[in-house]
């Protein structure tokens, strides 16, 4: 009987384990890998769907959405290793800013910038 | 047997494989491998570095503000604890260069200059960094040293070995062009000193604050050895070098404030100043030294490098004839059009207290691939009454 009723705990405590050991980013899927990774913007606001499609274009001119979706998934900068935050995303826009021939005008960092923020406050659900 | 040698060359090359292998499908250099970003993060055209480039230069080739890894995230614990890098950080460097050149007999020279070179460079965790390369063509080791990155706990960096002090600026491989720049060649009578030439000693590099630098260094000096080979006086050569980014990414990496929603020019506008003096010994009794102040303006894409030096030589000719002093200056500008083609423009002006040296020297690079490059330089040189003219085109790679 005891032995019963531990196996039924053990049972219920399993997917407790899992979320536990597991970190869930349910808000934030990925589409594909590597280079050709996306994000699946099924569910943003419309402002959020224009600034993927500006990000989509302005970041992979010089390389693969895959750092920026690691960073966002992980919180941590997949070269670095730095905390990738809220502070952290608007460094970075800089950083591409400043980059020559990086092709981005403020308004287009900006733009990027509360889009990552956005993700990250959806990869924390 | 047939089953050992199998067994054997699995082996083999499983070890290869767990050695050289990055996780990208790309062939990139040493530190592009060891943290698996492009070339791009610390190089304009390579070899010539950005701003984050010199900060990672002078954080002893660790990454600026990087954690070394903890022993759950290396694959192998025993490398770890050994402070051993997981993988062998190895590079090699090939050119190719063809030579127009119409005061000589043969004026078409078509890639007769092939050079292809080994550099291994990476860092023990976050304690310290290494450098050193082999030239295959010459038979020689170039630079190799190792610099530790705050010893002791004490907030500098060391280096020990056989290096290119630091001096100028820029190091003679931070460059984009073909050719290098000559006031840093310049030699006076028969002396060997060259601001770029690889000496023997020890240096010690100290940040105050996140953008001045000062490096100071003791070497060997090189004067004449006697029947056993050893120096015939005894000398060594100190220097001291000081420079300061008064704006743009700082010497940790760090991008500057720049407001989103208001324009500055500062935004852009990187301003690196420095200055050197360089005392030393050579020959048999020849006392010198080499001044110098230099700096660079980069704004966007254009980038202004301007500098001079003046020393003096107290017996250059090793005969007692007397002390003679020099000076060069140099100009040169340089654009990046996109992100994979720089033009540069350069003057030089060289007196060696012997004759004058000018020269005129325009260039294009363009790297095909982050890691291959193709340039040409057409370099007009007037030493005295004497003119010379060539137009040099070369292929470089590195992987």
């Amino acid at each position: 009987m005891i032995k019963r009723y531990i196996a039924i705990l053990v049972f219920l405590a399993m997917p407790a384990v899992f979320v536990t050991a597991f970190p869930a980013h349910a808000g934030i899927k990925a589409i594909g890998s590597g280079d050709n990774i996306e994000i699946d913007t099924a569910g943003f606001p419309p402002n959020m769907k224009s600034a993927y499609d500006l990000m989509r274009v302005k970041c992979k001119k010089c390389h693969s959405l895959e750092r920026a979706v690691v960073a966002i998934q992980t919180g941590l900068a997949p070269i670095s290793g730095g905390i990738f935050d809220k502070s952290a995303t608007g460094a970075y826009g800089v950083k591409m800013l400043r980059k020559s021939d990086s092709n981005m005008s403020k308004a287009d960092v900006r733009t990027v910038v509360d889009l990552l923020n956005f993700l990250l406050d959806k990869a924390e659900k | 047997m047939k089953r050992l040698i199998g067994a054997v060359w699995v082996i083999l090359t499983g070890f290869a494989l767990q050695t050289f292998t990055a996780g990208s499908a790309h062939a990139i250099p040493a530190f592009a491998r060891q943290y698996n970003t492009e070339c791009k993060t610390c190089h304009t055209i390579f070899p010539e570095r950005n701003e984050f480039g010199e900060a990672f230069e002078k954080n002893a080739y660790i990454w600026p503000g990087k954690k070394s890894p903890s022993l759950a995230q290396q694959r192998n614990e025993a490398l770890f604890l050994s402070g051993i890098p997981s993988q062998i950080p190895v590079s090699f460097l090939g050119t190719h260069e063809a030579v127009y050149n119409d005061r000589k007999k043969q004026k078409l020279d078509i890639f007769g200059t092939s050079e292809f070179e080994m550099f291994t460079a990476g860092s023990f965790q976050d304690k310290a960094g290494w450098f050193a390369e082999y030239n295959f063509t010459d038979g020689a080791t170039g630079e190799a040293y190792i610099k530790f990155k705050d010893p002791f706990n004490i907030p500098m960096s060391v280096r020990a070995g056989k290096f290119k002090p630091v001096l100028n600026l820029w190091k003679s491989s931070n460059r984009a062009t073909i050719e290098k720049l000559d006031y840093i060649q310049m030699k006076v009578g028969k002396n060997p000193f060259k601001i770029n030439n690889k000496l023997n000693g020890v240096e010690v590099g100290k940040m105050f604050g996140p953008r001045v630098y000062v490096a100071a260094g003791v070497l060997n000096s090189d004067v004449t050895k006697d029947v056993d080979g050893d120096p015939a006086r005894s000398s060594n050569d100190w220097y001291v070098h000081a420079q300061t980014r008064l704006s743009g990414t700082d010497y940790e990496g760090n991008e500057p404030e720049v407001s989103l929603t208001s324009d500055s020019i500062m935004d852009f506008l990187t301003i690196t100043a420095g200055g050197f003096m360089f005392n030393g010994s050579s020959l048999d009794n020849n006392d010198f030294y080499k001044a110098g102040l230099e700096a660079e303006v980069l704004y966007k894409s254009l980038k202004v490098r301007l500098g001079m030096t003046r020393g003096k030589d107290d017996d250059p000719e090793n005969d007692g004839s007397g002390s003679l002093e020099s000076t060069t200056w140099l100009a040169q500008a340089s654009y990046m059009i996109g992100s994979n083609t720089m033009v540069v423009a350069r003057l030089e002006s060289l007196d060696n207290g012997e004759r004058k040296t000018t020269i005129f020297a325009p260039a294009v690079a363009h790297t095909i691939l982050q890691s291959v490059k193709v340039g040409a330089e057409y370099v007009h040189k007037k030493e005295g009454s004497v003119k010379d003219n060539k137009l040099v085109a070369q292929i470089t790679y590195a992987f």
